[in-house]
C-alpha cells in the first residue's frame, strides 16, 4: 500500500468528486439568523473612521520621516570579496521552478477529456486526470508529475512489476493495485518522474499514452552571491536622520522579508539591501544596495536582529537565501529542547532516509539543489511522541527521549515552498543526520 | 448584504467573486474537521453568514480563517444532535485508498486531521494551515508529522525513519 500522503490526496479527491459544491443560490435561499439592524452598522462604520483617523495620526510621522531621507546621485560600489568556499554552499544556486512546466498527453484514447487539473500550471499538484464524459465509474488516466529519487516503484500501489522502455528511458509498469490502476512509470530527468496511471484501461493503452506524453520542464531561478554594492558608509550616508552611532548589515530583500513580514512584491527576494539602524531607533531603513534607493523602513522589532551581515560572513550563502541566524529566528527551539541547524541540500537529506519520503516536497517545486535547514530538536522527555497513539493492543514505544527533525525549505520569495518536512520518533535521533555535511558552516 | 440592493449589482458581484474564491478552500477546511456532509452543511452556513455580513466581510483580510469559525459555531446545535465530531467515508470510491483510512483519520486528534488533509490533500501550504488554525507553522508541521506517524501505524505501513 502506498504512503498515508499520496492515500490522502486520493481520498479527499474522491470524497470532493462525490458532493457538489455549495451554491450561490442555496445560500442566498438560507434563512438569514439574527441579522444586525442598520443603526449598528452605523456605528460600526463610526467607530471604524475613528480608527481610521487614528491609525493615519499614528502613521503619519513615520511617513514623514521618510520624506527626510536623500539619496546621493552617484554613490560609488565594491564587491565582496569571494570568501574560501570550504564546505559552503555554492557561490550561485539554481534551482528549477514549475513556472513554464508542460504535460500533456497526445495518445489518449477517444473521448477522454482533460477534467481535473492545468496542463501549463502543473503547480505543487503536478497532476492530471482524464476521463469519459458521463456513466458511473467511468475509465480514467491520470498523469502525475514527481520531483523525487525515489525508486519507481515506490510511486506506484502495484504489487507486481516489470521493466519497459518509455521513450527511450528505464520504466517500470505495475501492476496488482487495489481498485486494477496500471501505472507507467519512468524518470525523465534527474529528479523528475512521470507516472501514467489508468484505471479500467489495459496495460497495453496505458503504455501508448505514456509514449505519447510531452513534458517540459519548468524555468530556472537563480540565487547569486556576488554583486556590486555601494559601500556601508555609502549606505549610512543615505539615511540623514541617523546621525549618531548607526549600524549597517548587507543582506536581501527575501531575507528581510523573511523576519519582517514586510514585502516588496514588486522586487526580486535576491535584490542586495543594507539595513540601516541606530541602536535606539525604532525602526531600520533598508537601500538597495546595488542602487543607493530608499526602499522603506521597517520596525526593528524582533527577529530583524537575526539578519546575517553578508559583507562579513565568513560562509557565504546565496543572497536571498535564510542563513543559521535567520532559520532560528523563524523556527526558535523551545524551552528545554536542544536544537541544531545543519543546512544540506534535498538530495543528501533525502539520502539520510528521515523525513518519510519528502512526499510533501513530491508534491511542490522542489529539485535536487533545493537549499534546506535541518532542524533538529531532543528532548529528554515524550513531547514530541506524546501524542502519537499506537493501534489497538500495542504499546507504545517508550525509549526515552523524543527527536524531532524538520527541514524547512532555506529559500525565500516566490521559489519558497513552504517545505517543512517533518520526522519524529522515541529515543535519539537517527544516527544519519549526523553525517549531514554542514553547508552553511560553522 | 443590504436587501434594496439589486442583484446584478456592483455589491452582487463583489460577493460572488468572493464566493468563487473562498468557497472551495473553506468547504477543504470544514471538511477535514467534519467529514464531507457536516463540512458541506458547515460551509454553507457559514457562507449565508457571510452574504447576511457581507459589509464586514469583504474588507476582512482573512475571511477564511473567520469563516472557518463560523461554520463552527453555525453548526454547534446539529452537531451535538447528531453526535458528529468527524464523519469518515468509509466506502471511499477511489482505488489506491486504504479502506481503513477514514477510521484512522477518524481517530487523529482534530488539528492533526485538518492539518495532514488540507495539507496532503488539498494542497495547502504550511502557512495557510497556520493561518487558518491560528498556530506557528512549526505546530502546524508536528501536527502532520504526528498525524502521518499514527496513520503509518494504523494502516501498517512500514515508516522509512526508524521512528
Amino acid at each position: 500500500m502506498t504512503e498515508p500522503e499520496d492515500q490522502i490526496r486520493r481520498y479527499v479527491d474522491a470524497v470532493a468528486r462525490s458532493r457538489r459544491p455549495v451554491d450561490l443560490a442555496e445560500i442566498a435561499g438560507r434563512r438569514p439568523r439574527g441579522r444586525r439592524p442598520r443603526r449598528v452598522l452605523v456605528g460600526a462604520a463610526a467607530v471604524l473612521c475613528v480608527a481610521l483617523v487614528v491609525g493615519f495620526v499614528i502613521v503619519e510621522p513615520g511617513r514623514h520621516h521618510r520624506t527626510i531621507v536623500e539619496v546621493s546621485p552617484s554613490p560609488s560600489t565594491v564587491s565582496i570579496p569571494s570568501k574560501s568556499a570550504g564546505p559552503c554552499v555554492a557561490d550561485a544556486l539554481t534551482v528549477t521552478s514549475t513556472h513554464g512546466e508542460r504535460l500533456h498527453p497526445d495518445a489518449l484514447p477517444p473521448g477522454f477529456v482533460l477534467t481535473e487539473g492545468d496542463e501549463t500550471d502543473l503547480g505543487a499538484r503536478g497532476q492530471l486526470t482524464y476521463t469519459t464524459r458521463g456513466g458511473n465509474d467511468p475509465p480514467r488516466v491520470e498523469l502525475l508529475r514527481y520531483h523525487t529519487y525515489q525508486p519507481l516503484a515506490q510511486l506506484s500501489a502495484g504489487t507486481s512489476h516489470h521493466d519497459v522502455t518509455v521513450q527511450g528511458h528505464a520504466g517500470l509498469v505495475s501492476d496488482g493495485a487495489p481498485g486494477g490502476f496500471i501505472a507507467v512509470a519512468w524518470t525523465t530527468a534527474p529528479g523528475i518522474a512521470l507516472v501514467v496511471s489508468g484505471y479500467k484501461l489495459p496495460e497495453t493503452e496505458v503504455r501508448t499514452i505514456a509514449d505519447g506524453v510531452r513534458y517540459t520542464p519548468g524555468t530556472t531561478f537563480g540565487y547569486p552571491v556576488h554583486v556590486g554594492f555601494i559601500t556601508r558608509e555609502d549606505a549610512i550616508a543615505r539615511v540623514d536622520s541617523l546621525q549618531s552611532a548607526h549600524a549597517a548589515v548587507l543582506s536581501s530583500l527575501g531575507e528581510v522579508e523573511a523576519l519582517t513580514g514586510r514585502s516588496w512584491s514588486e522586487l526580486s527576494v535576491v535584490t542586495p539591501v543594507w539595513v540601516v539602524s541606530a541602536p535606539a531607533a525604532p525602526s531600520a531603513f533598508v537601500i538597495d544596495a546595488s542602487s543607493g534607493t530608499l526602499l522603506g523602513s521597517v520596525a526593528r522589532r524582533g527577529k530583524l536582529d537575526a539578519l546575517t551581515d553578508r559583507s562579513t560572513a565568513g560562509c557565504e550563502l546565496p543572497l536571498g537565501v535564510l542563513t543559521r541566524s535567520e532559520v532560528l529566528a523563524l523556527h526558535p527551539a523551545e524551552p528545554g529542547v536542544k536544537l541544531t541547524a545543519k543546512m544540506t541540500t534535498l538530495t543528501d537529506f533525502a539520502a539520510t532516509g528521515v523525513g518519510a519520503g519528502f512526499t510533501q516536497c513530491m508534491l511542490t517545486a522542489c529539485d535536487a539543489n533545493v537549499p534546506v535547514w535541518v532542524l533538529v530538536s531532543t528532548a529528554t522527555d515524550q513531547r514530541f511522541t506524546d501524542e502519537i497513539r499506537g493501534p489497538a493492543g500495542r504499546p507504545r514505544n517508550t525509549a526515552p527521549g523524543s527527536w524531532q527533525v524538520i527541514a524547512v525549505d532555506a529559500r525565500t520569495g516566490p521559489q519558497d515552498t513552504d517545505l517543512a518536512t517533518v520526522s519524529l520518533g522515541a529515543g535519539s535521533p537517527p544516527a544519519a543526520l549526523g553525517a549531514i555535511k554542514d553547508l552553511a558552516g560553522p | 448584504m443590504d436587501d434594496d440592493e439589486g442583484s446584478d449589482g456592483p455589491e452582487a458581484t463583489a460577493f460572488e467573486d468572493f464566493f468563487a474564491r473562498v468557497e472551495p478552500r473553506l468547504r477543504a477546511a470544514l471538511t477535514s474537521l467534519y467529514g464531507a456532509d457536516m463540512g458541506r452543511e458547515a460551509t454553507a452556513e457559514a457562507l449565508a453568514w457571510s452574504y447576511e455580513h457581507w459589509d464586514r466581510m469583504r474588507s476582512m483580510e482573512h475571511p477564511i480563517a473567520y469563516l472557518y469559525r463560523v461554520g463552527q459555531t453555525r453548526t454547534r446545535r446539529l452537531r451535538r444532535r447528531t453526535g458528529i465530531t468527524f464523519a469518515p467515508e468509509l466506502a471511499v470510491p477511489a482505488p489506491e485508498v486504504d479502506p481503513r483510512l477514514g477510521g484512522a483519520l477518524a481517530e487523529l486528534p482534530e488539528r492533526q486531521r485538518v492539518a495532514v488533509m488540507l495539507v496532503y490533500g488539498n494542497d495547502w501550504s504550511h502557512g495557510e494551515v497556520a493561518a487558518l488554525m491560528g498556530i506557528t507553522t512549526s505546530t502546524v508541521a508536528t501536527h502532520v508529522a504526528r498525524a502521518l506517524e499514527h496513520l503509518r501505524r494504523s494502516l501498517e505501513v512500514a515508516a522509512d525513519d526508524g521512528a
